[in-house]
């Protein structure tokens, strides 16, 4: 009985989705480089190839920034 | 002339940044729809609300908490008298549930949510989940309010550079 409250459903609990919670930063840094560049670019037509440049960016520097902390963490 | 300005100039009706502001934060993009720049607004807006979906999605609506409320969904007061903590002692409490400070950047449609929340909690349906899917529920909402913050400071700024071009010309 109370296992089956947390079971899920629907935007009430958590989807089962505990060991791919890392790849969530995807959709979220997508959603961000789309604001973003829906603010600087002139025409919507710019907007898709912008957006995904733009997020290709932010995921490489945390990626870089992960690697660095993990080495650091190895050095020290 | 750089291209942005003159697509700028060439679609931007002149509106008061304070109602620019106002309307971004009603309705995420309605700054932008505001100022004659549809597409822009839509874009932002849209892509805002589907992030605040998907944070109540991943960690369900109790990511999205109004101050002063217990577990249960039950007014906390203040021990000894019937006033609400909130109202009795806003910034403490207000500082236990800090994150609703920026997810309420959305506008009333955190007010909403949260509301909604609340009922399902008193009702027993909505449990609150723990881990790190509802602290990514959480801040997904919570990003999608800074964003917002940042469509309405570039529309406001937007709407203040229209109406100093319109004085300008007259």
């Amino acid at each position: 009985m109370f296992l089956a409250q947390y079971a899920f459903r629907p935007f009430l609990n958590s989807p089962p989705i505990w060991d791919y919670w890392l790849l969530l930063i995807i959709p979220l840094c997508l959603g961000v480089a789309i604001v973003y560049k829906s603010m600087k670019v002139a025409s919507p037509r710019q907007l898709p190839l912008e957006a995904i440049s733009t997020m290709a960016y932010i995921l490489g520097a945390m990626a870089a920034i992960a690697a660095a902390v993990t080495l650091l963490n190895a050095i020290i | 002339m750089d291209e942005q300005t003159i697509e700028s100039t060439r679609v931007q009706k002149p509106g008061s940044p304070m109602v620019v502001a106002i309307a971004g934060w009603i309705l995420p993009g309605m700054g932008y729809v505001v100022l004659g720049q549809t597409w822009r607004g839509v874009v932002a807006g849209t892509t805002i609300l589907l992030l605040i979906l998907m944070g109540i999605f991943i960690g369900g609506i109790r990511v999205i908490e109004l101050p002063g409320f217990d577990n249960a969904g039950k007014r906390v007061v203040v021990p000894g008298t019937d006033q609400w903590v909130l109202t009795a002692r806003p910034v403490p409490t207000l500082m236990e549930e800090i994150w609703f400070m920026p997810q309420l950047l959305n506008g009333p449609v955190t007010l909403l949510a949260g509301r909604q929340s609340l009922a399902l909690t008193r009702s027993g349906s909505a449990m609150k989940m723990h881990g790190r899917l509802d602290d990514i529920g959480i801040l997904y909402v919570a990003i999608a309010g800074v964003l917002n913050l940042i469509i309405i400071i570039d529309s406001a700024h937007r709407a203040s550079k229209a109406s100093l071009s319109e004085t300008e010309q007259n």
